[in-house]
């Protein structure tokens, strides 16, 4: 997993500190400071292209956030937000939410480059369709979809480890499957306790979770992104961005073993998502997982690469905070992102 | 192999009969093994795909007795059908048709040279020649403990004891092709096949198999008819034998009677597989004859030898009587029965021994009539798609041994999306269609000492498996609502504890636990305590 510990920088740079680098404590730190450096750099330069193309029209519709128009429309120019957290409101399509966020975050093309193979991880584990509130709209994981297509991707694999019911009936019945398919994405579809199509793998900053068993087509992804349903879960707390990367493993033993508090932490912290995209369009509010139980329509679609800021901003949708979900402190802990959204630029479009 | 008749000049075939033979056998058992391919991978495109499981008579006839079901009575007519043919033609399933037996066959094929017994020893050859007082032959001997075995067999059934585990060549061999699909060990066919190697190719067919003898005692009725009557039959023509006896040695089941001095027309031994092999075998032209309703199919002469030692032809026909007979004695009779007496005691032990109820896939029939009724061919558990039936080991005792039992650790079971795949293809009646709303395979019980939930962490895997609603939380601690649980075992399969700490229990003994009183004596899973089991 070396690839995802080095999502903060350029491919060519984070190879660069790893071979500068030894140790892992030294790494991890190296890592957070030129995070913030990276960070701080990419800030300027979008600000320093914000300035430069402020008068453009498709620039002002971005950013203005006020153009639900054309959030349906294929990116035809590269959308310019500069937000590193965005939440789209206002109901309506929660596809058209998702890329809403998107833009607002600068776009997909940020984080995915042409020809990359991109994993896109829904909530597809139930099937109840979009009105259950178990399992991400189809709507939004057919834009993730696309969106990763116009930014180049040479693959889109959509998958998940499902939960109830045969793996190929979750994708059917929740709409997921053909919903992907249709714009232009392969499905990977797991289901049962069957561990060996994981590949064992070390979990290297592992607090408790030591090894767990990962989809050999998410540690081969150059992009993986957590789509996940914002929902109550009875165990975990919330089901958000990082709960929902369980489902890129095939064993679930370990991680329950290692107790959900740390364990999703430090799963989150081995599969690093560059991009977290929060549906919480319909949500379920107790009960969860997997329901029924009752259900809310915040009709709010959250984007962030910061999966740990996306998760503790979606705590805010149940009337919680993060520290009600021991994962997200833990995630911000072990300094995968920022807990306290606050400190962000957030957008809401 | 072409070879030229001297007599003739006419080149003939000589392995005609015997290649058609050989690729019948083939095709029934290509037939056999995609028929098996079939009932083993999902989706089930064919209901009837269990036809050659339907043709076995013996395990017809278990029907009759331990079902009582018409229905199912009448959907083992290819097996009915099948009886009705053998009046006719005697045991042409065993030389044409019967996977098992093909593969005896070619277990013997395989034998080098030196090892190989096809034909008679010098014991048997004397035997023959009797002395005159009507004893049968070795050989002819040899032929009737399969008789006992059907008496015995048959028997036990009344007595719901079900032995068509080993006596039914199409469960065997259906149990061997479970074990090649999902590795194990077919362990009776194994021995079979040695048996077959070392042995004689056919001792089983001969001696012991149970379906064999119940062929051979409707052939044996049957062989009075003539062969114009038949659509296969071995004809004799007395006149043209010279008494070589290489009808004799060429006979897979050392059928004596084509050596028959007074052969009249139409053999008659209720073992004969009309497989032609003393046909070919019979340098004679014309002295022995494949008919089809009275037609010639193939004739002798086409290229057998006189064999270098001949076998003398028998001092009196008393001895080919005792081919014909599938009669047992009284002696024998009363021998048999002993035996099954005994046997059923054992088998008394055995289900003493291990009285713990296992779990069965839904729909199963109660246990007791599913033990009659199960013939152990573990079709069920190669349909189904989950792979959550296993065949139980010798630990849950002998009675159940084989049988289909549902292992949700292995895989919970999935009815509700599955259409009851066990059910369709089992040829038995052993399991009954049920809708799924009116599934309980049993009942999860927590363990509240090893559950993560109750030792105060965050987990509920069990909750967010169950498509039952089957499961209330309470905090992070998971109960099961009794109303809602199937059985399935979503939540037994993915336990993420070892051992698991959420298990499925057969109903009856759940029950049984919970109605037993007072609390706090619980030993373990699977023990004695009543309820739940709580931390100590």
């Amino acid at each position: 997993m070396k690839s995802n510990d080095r999502e903060w920088l350029t491919p060519e740079c984070a190879e660069l500190v790893g071979k500068i680098l030894g140790s892992e404590v030294e790494r991890l730190e190296f890592l957070k400071k030129a995070g913030k450096w990276a960070g701080g750099i990419l800030l300027a330069g979008s600000l320093g292209t914000l300035a430069a193309s402020c008068t453009g029209k498709e620039a002002a519709r971005h950013t203005a956030g006020s153009a639900p128009a054309a959030s349906t429309a294929p990116a035809q120019a590269s959308p310019v937000g500069t937000a590193d957290l965005a939440v789209a409101s206002g109901g309506g399509d929660p596809g058209a939410l998702a890329r809403r966020a998107v833009d607002a975050i600068g776009g997909m093309g940020k984080f995915v480059k042409a020809g990359n193979v991109v994993v896109i991880k829904p909530n597809a584990s139930f099937t109840d369709g979009p009105k259950g509130g178990t399992s991400t709209d189809p709507s939004v994981v057919a834009q993730v979809v696309a969106m990763c297509k116009e930014a180049g991707a040479s693959r889109v694999i959509v998958t998940d480890h499902t939960l109830r019911g045969a793996a190929d009936m979750c994708f059917t019945r929740n709409g997921i499957g053909a919903a992907a398919r249709s714009a232009g994405a392969e499905i990977l579809a797991y289901g049962g306790s069957d561990s060996s199509q994981g590949v064992e793998t070390a979990v290297p900053n592992g607090v408790t979770l030591r090894t767990t068993r990962i989809y050999p087509a998410v540690l081969s992804a150059d992009v993986v992104i957590t789509v996940p349903k914002a929902k109550s879960h009875e165990g975990a707390g919330l089901s958000l961005g990082m709960k929902n990367l369980i489902g890129v493993t095939a064993d679930m033993s370990n991680i329950h073993n290692a107790g959900l508090e740390q364990g999703i932490a430090d799963l989150a912290g081995l599969v690093r998502p560059k991009l977290s995209i929060v549906d919480a369009s319909v949500v379920l509010l107790s009960n969860g997982p997997g329901g029924p139980g009752p259900i809310a329509s915040p009709g709010i679609v959250i984007a962030s690469p910061d999966f740990v800021a996306a998760d503790s901003y979606a705590c805010t949708i149940f009337g919680k905070t993060a520290s009600d979900v021991p994962y997200v402190v833990n995630a911000g802990r072990a300094g995968l992102g920022q807990v306290d959204f606050n400190r962000l630029k957030v957008a809401k479009v | 192999m072409l070879q030229t008749d001297e007599g003739s000049g006419v080149r003939r075939r000589r392995g005609g009969i015997a290649l058609a033979r050989r690729l019948t056998q083939a095709a029934f058992l290509v037939l056999f093994g995609v028929l098996a391919f079939e009932m083993a991978f999902p989706p089930l495109r064919s209901p009837s795909a269990n036809f050659l499981l339907r043709l076995d008579p013996l395990a017809a006839v278990y029907a009759v007795i331990s079902t009582h079901s018409l229905a199912i009575i009448a959907a083992f007519w290819p097996a009915w059908v099948l009886l009705g043919l053998t009046l006719l033609s005697g045991r042409f399933f065993c030389g044409w048709i019967c996977p098992l037996g093909t593969c005896f066959d070619a277990a013997g094929k395989v034998k080098p040279k030196a090892l190989k017994y096809y034909e008679p020893s010098g014991k048997d050859v004397r035997s023959l020649r009797g002395s005159g007082s009507g004893a049968p032959s070795v050989r002819a001997r040899w032929l009737r403990p399969k008789y006992l075995l059907l008496v015995l067999v048959l028997g036990l059934a009344f007595a719901k004891v079900d032995l068509l585990f080993f006596g039914s060549p199409m469960v065997v061999m259906s149990r061997a092709t479970y074990y090649v699909l999902l590795p194990g060990v077919p362990a009776l066919f194994i021995a079979l096949l040695l048996l077959a190697f070392f042995y004689r190719p056919r001792f089983w067919c001969e001696s012991i198999c149970p379906a064999g003898a119940l062929m051979s005692a409707v052939s044996a009725i049957g062989k009075r008819l003539p062969s114009a009557a038949s659509p296969l039959s071995v004809v004799k023509e007395p006149a043209a034998c010279t008494s070589c006896g290489a009808c004799y040695k060429a006979c897979g089941f050392g059928v004596a009677e084509p050596l028959s001095s007074t052969g009249d027309g139409r053999l008659r031994s209720a073992d004969c597989t009309e497989c032609g092999a003393c046909v070919s075998a019979c340098p004679e032209g014309g002295a022995l004859v494949l008919q089809s309703f009275g037609g010639t199919l193939y004739s002798s002469g086409g290229g057998g030898r006189s064999p270098a030692v001949r076998v003398p032809r028998p001092a009196d026909d008393s001895i080919l009587a005792a081919d014909r007979r599938f009669a047992i004695s009284r002696g024998e009779f009363i021998g048999s029965m002993g035996l099954g007496a005994v046997l059923l005691a054992g088998y008394g032990i055995g289900v003493r021994g291990n009285a713990q109820p296992v779990l069965r896939m839904p729909g199963a029939q109660d246990e007791s009539a599913f033990l009659s009724r199960c013939s152990r061919c573990l079709a069920c558990a190669r349909a189904c798609p989950a792979g959550c039936l296993k065949p139980a080991g010798l630990d849950s005792g002998l009675r159940k041994l084989w049988t289909p039992t549902f292992q949700p650790r292995t895989a919970g079971c999935i009815f509700d999306q599955c259409s009851q795949a066990c059910e369709t293809v089992c040829p038995a009646g052993a399991i009954q269609r049920v809708k799924p709303a009116d599934v309980r395979i049993g009942l999860a019980r927590i363990d509240h000492r090893t559950c993560l939930g109750w030792r105060g962490r965050q987990c509920l895997v069990c909750m967010e498996r169950c498509r039952f609603n089957a499961i209330s939380v309470n905090g992070l601690r998971p109960s099961v609502l009794p109303d809602k649980c199937t059985g399935c075992g979503a939540c037994e399969e993915t336990c993420p504890t070892s051992p698991e700490s959420i298990k499925v229990y057969p109903l009856g003994s759940y029950t049984a636990q919970n109605t037993g009183g007072s609390g706090g004596q619980g030993k373990g899973r699977g023990g004695t305590s009543s309820g739940q089991l709580t931390p100590k």
